[in-house]
């Protein structure tokens, strides 16, 4: 380390704060600061930050833009604490003067080749006093000071060569960090755990596929329990009213062709599960999709929200599923409160008293192809919805009109480190038809009309599930979305554009190119009394804010 | 229209919307051939391309693999796909060597499709391609059509015309060209704020652009802001020559286009 650098330390000591639980339990009402994957424990990805206007946000200009080594896609948000702005891409975690770029340190792991099994994502750190905790694609959660990127401790949680990998940005709650892994259609089992913030130690673990004596086992016939899967990949959520933990788990494995482990609901795939903070013990789940064949994850992030609901006070969740459906859930109990189509679909005919779906007749997967509503990357994904509590809507990064044919296939035996998923090819269902290619098969439309599939953001009222308005993009959109306390609204989509929105009404009030797909959720801090917004397009973070 | 000077035109087009600096993608030791650029910018857009270039198939694997792609949302031309499956197939086919990755399970074929295939049918329908060839020029076909280097670049480009349409598909798109036109050939008509009406065939859009290429065949970009209206076409675009050509004249003609297939070269 040269002279310069220790200097640059010197003139930041005083910016690294720590974020104790009082901080991270009031964060919203600390919105300078940026502390978990969604901003707060609420999930909201709404900040009271209101520098940037309606008015004023068309003069936003570029501050400065961190270019990684690593060249691909980013999904993740940063953290901001303090005025210093810490993330992750690929090998290295970095910490950068959020006014300006200038980068304080560099973390990096160097990952085999081979453990990047499938996507090469990470969501993003979490951090917990002066500890930051990356979980990585070889499986380790490693904690790095925040003061100077040294690693404090590196525990292995999973191991890659049996195809798991961790790639969500981890919760911290009191003394734990809390996180699961991923499988990738490996057909491994997933769970979730929290580890002890000190030491790495693993203080309790629920298994999102369950072991031979627990419950939800009987949801599973014969052996095929044991290569259930039940990925984690995207952050969960935290009530501290309640102590419970809120996740979103993957699809069962095989994925696409129910044979094996049919008949049955598969759990705890394609639900959300609340976990007491502090045992990790199941208070109740909801499974959104069950028996799933068509890839419906529900690795949505869980926002919560403590809204008027029939004229009462109510604590609610709000989802918006890969399956199409938002829903309102009573958070404390489970009860099912909604159900709701946001986009076109084709499988659900309405649900139960209980609030359990009830699948079309003919729903189900087949080997020359199933034609379904939405298609396989659903009506929505991973993709970071927002909720204002200030206009009370729930915005979603939606995929409209989007259908697939999808087709089953024998996944044969499972196999260690080898695609459990059961999928013939899928293509595109379109009205065009006939054509065919040189391998004999037709082809697909590789061109959308406007009415087969397009992306937006979509406003919806939490009390009906109704629209209430929607911004438009021609291509699909895997942006987050985020909301501030002057009713801006922030997203962007495949098209490379980056945007602002009048949360109100959806006006288009500034926009930009990132030369890039925006696939990651933006995020906004204030630093010496000016607000900022952060978002990655293409391969690059963009830090905008007003001129000085 | 040739392709590689159309494509630099419509990135001359996406730089001026750029208003921060466009990245250029990284080679990152990709092998070079045809499709590659393809390759990049197609499957770039959603995942890192190693997901493509740790794996082997032949060609078959490949075009299941990209078809499963479109079907996830992956946006090119068909020609672009076509690309992308030959350059995959030729430098990660199953017999290249693997490198530094890992071993993967092989893509589970797709069941034969229940089509017949219509590959080669031309060779057996009736007509005389000479004659056809002699209807195309005397009709006047290039004042909106370009096979190989020459014609117009306002209407779809015919010179592998034969490649991807039957000879039934061109006889009726001759007879009856409002039947079915291809999302990719289909035109938009703009007026700007101030009644200037702007027609031409469709070539982008995003959700703040629209890009032509006009009857002039320039190219044209438009915002949509400036715009009171915007419509798609996909009717009128090309008179039907049903009642200027014979039944006969229609299957020579037909039959010459069937038989345009392109040039591999470069």
């Amino acid at each position: 380390m040269n002279a310069k650098v220790l200097l640059a330390f010197a003139a930041a000591a005083t910016l690294f704060g720590q974020v104790t639980s009082d901080l991270l339990l009031n964060s919203s009402e600390h919105p300078e600061n940026w502390l978990t994957y969604s901003g707060g424990y609420f999930s909201q990805r709404y900040s009271a930050l209101d520098k940037i206007t309606r008015n004023n946000v068309k003069d936003l200009e570029l501050k400065w833009v961190w270019r990684p080594r690593y060249l691909d896609k980013m999904e993740g948000t940063p953290l901001v604490v303090n005025g210093v702005l810490y993330t992750v891409q690929g090998n290295e975690a970095v910490a950068f003067d959020a006014l300006t770029g200038r980068r304080f340190w560099t973390f990096e792991h160097e990952i085999p080749p081979k453990a990047n099994a499938y996507l090469l994502v990470v969501k993003g750190l979490a951090i917990s006093g002066n500890t930051l905790f990356w979980a990585t694609y070889d499986g380790h959660l490693i904690a790095i000071d925040a003061k100077n990127g040294h690693a404090i401790w590196d525990k292995v949680l999973v191991d890659w060569h049996k195809g798991l990998q961790l790639n969500v940005a981890p919760l911290v709650v009191k003394d734990k960090v809390i996180l699961g892994p991923a499988t990738n259609e490996y057909g491994v089992n997933c769970w979730i755990a929290a580890y002890d913030v000190g030491t790495g130690k693993e203080l309790w673990r629920f298994n999102t596929t369950p072991d031979e004596n627990e419950p939800g086992r009987d949801t599973w016939p014969g052996e095929s329990w044991k290569h259930g899967g039940g990925s984690i990949w995207v952050t969960g959520s935290y009530d501290p009213q309640t102590n419970l933990t809120f996740w979103g788990t993957g699809n069962p494995n095989p994925g696409w062709n129910g044979d094996p482990r049919a008949p049955g609901d598969n759990l705890y795939g394609d639900s959300v599960v609340a976990l007491d903070a502090d045992t990790g013990k199941l208070k109740w789940y909801y499974q959104f999709t069950p028996g799933d064949e068509f890839d419906w994850d529900s690795v949505q992030v869980p926002v919560l929200a403590d809204i008027n609901w029939k004229g009462q006070p109510r604590r609610v969740m709000l989802w918006a599923n890969r399956n199409g459906f938002f829903y309102v859930l009573d958070r404390e109990s489970g009860k099912f409160l909604l159900g709701k189509a946001f986009v076109k679909q084709n499988w659900n005919v309405g649900f139960d008293e209980k609030g359990r779906p009830m699948k079309a007749p003919d729903f189900k997967s087949s080997f020359e192809g199933k034609y379904i509503e939405p298609g396989v990357q659903g009506g929505t994904n991973w993709y970071s919805p927002s909720f204002s509590p200030r206009t009370g809507l729930f915005y979603i990064s939606t995929w409209e009109n989007y259908n697939a044919i999808s087709r089953k296939a024998d996944p044969g035996p499972w196999k260690e480190y080898t695609k459990y998923a059961g999928n013939g090819s899928r293509r595109a269902a379109s009205t065009q038809t006939g054509r065919i290619n040189p391998a004999g098969r037709p082809v697909p439309p590789t061109f959308r009309t406007e009415g087969e599939g397009y992306g937006a953001v979509r406003a919806v009222d939490p009390q009906t599930g109704e629209k209430k308005w929607d911004f438009k993009m021609v291509d699909y959109t895997e942006s987050g979305i985020l909301t501030t306390g002057s009713d801006v609204l922030f997203s962007g989509g495949r098209e490379g554009n980056f945007f602002a929105l009048d949360a109100r009404n959806g006006e288009c009030l500034w926009k930009t190119s990132l030369g890039g797909t925006v696939a990651s959720g933006p995020m906004t801090f204030l630093v010496k009394g000016r607000q900022f917004v952060a978002v990655a397009g293409g391969a690059a973070l963009y830090v905008f804010g007003l001129p000085d | 229209m040739n392709h590689n000077h159309a494509r630099r035109l419509l990135w001359g087009i996406g730089a001026t919307t750029l208003l921060v600096m466009a990245i250029p993608a990284a080679a990152q030791g990709l092998p070079e051939g045809k499709g590659k650029e393809q390759f990049e910018r197609v499957c770039r857009n959603c995942h890192p391309l190693d997901i493509a270039t740790r794996a082997r198939h032949d060609k078959d694997g490949w075009t299941g693999v990209v078809e499963d792609m479109v079907a996830r949302g992956a946006q090119g031309k068909q020609d672009d796909m076509k690309q992308v499956v030959e350059y995959l197939t030729t430098n990660f086919g199953p017999n290249n060597p693997i490198g530094t990755s890992t071993s993967r399970a092989p893509v589970t074929p797709a069941p034969a499709p229940a089509a017949t295939p219509k590959v080669d049918e031309s060779a057996s329908q009736p007509g005389d391609a000479a004659h056809g060839k002699a209807l195309y020029a005397s009709n006047g076909c290039s004042g909106c059509h370009q096979i190989g280097q020459s014609g117009s670049r306002v209407g779809p480009d015919l010179t592998e015309i034969g490649g991807n349409r039957s000879y039934t598909e061109l006889q009726q798109a001759i007879v009856a060209p409002d039947q079915e036109v291809l999302p990719e050939n289909r035109s938009a008509r703009v007026v700007l704020k101030d009644g200037t009406t702007v027609t031409g065939r469709l070539l982008n859009q995003d959700g703040f652009s629209v890009q032509l290429i006009d009857s002039k065949e320039q190219l044209r970009s438009f915002l949509r802001s400036d715009l009171r209206e915007y419509t798609i076409l996909t009717k009128g675009l090309m008179p039907s020559y049903g009642n200027k050509l014979s039944p006969s004249d229609v299957a020579d003609l037909s039959k010459y286009l069937a038989s345009l297939k392109g040039d591999s070269k470069p």
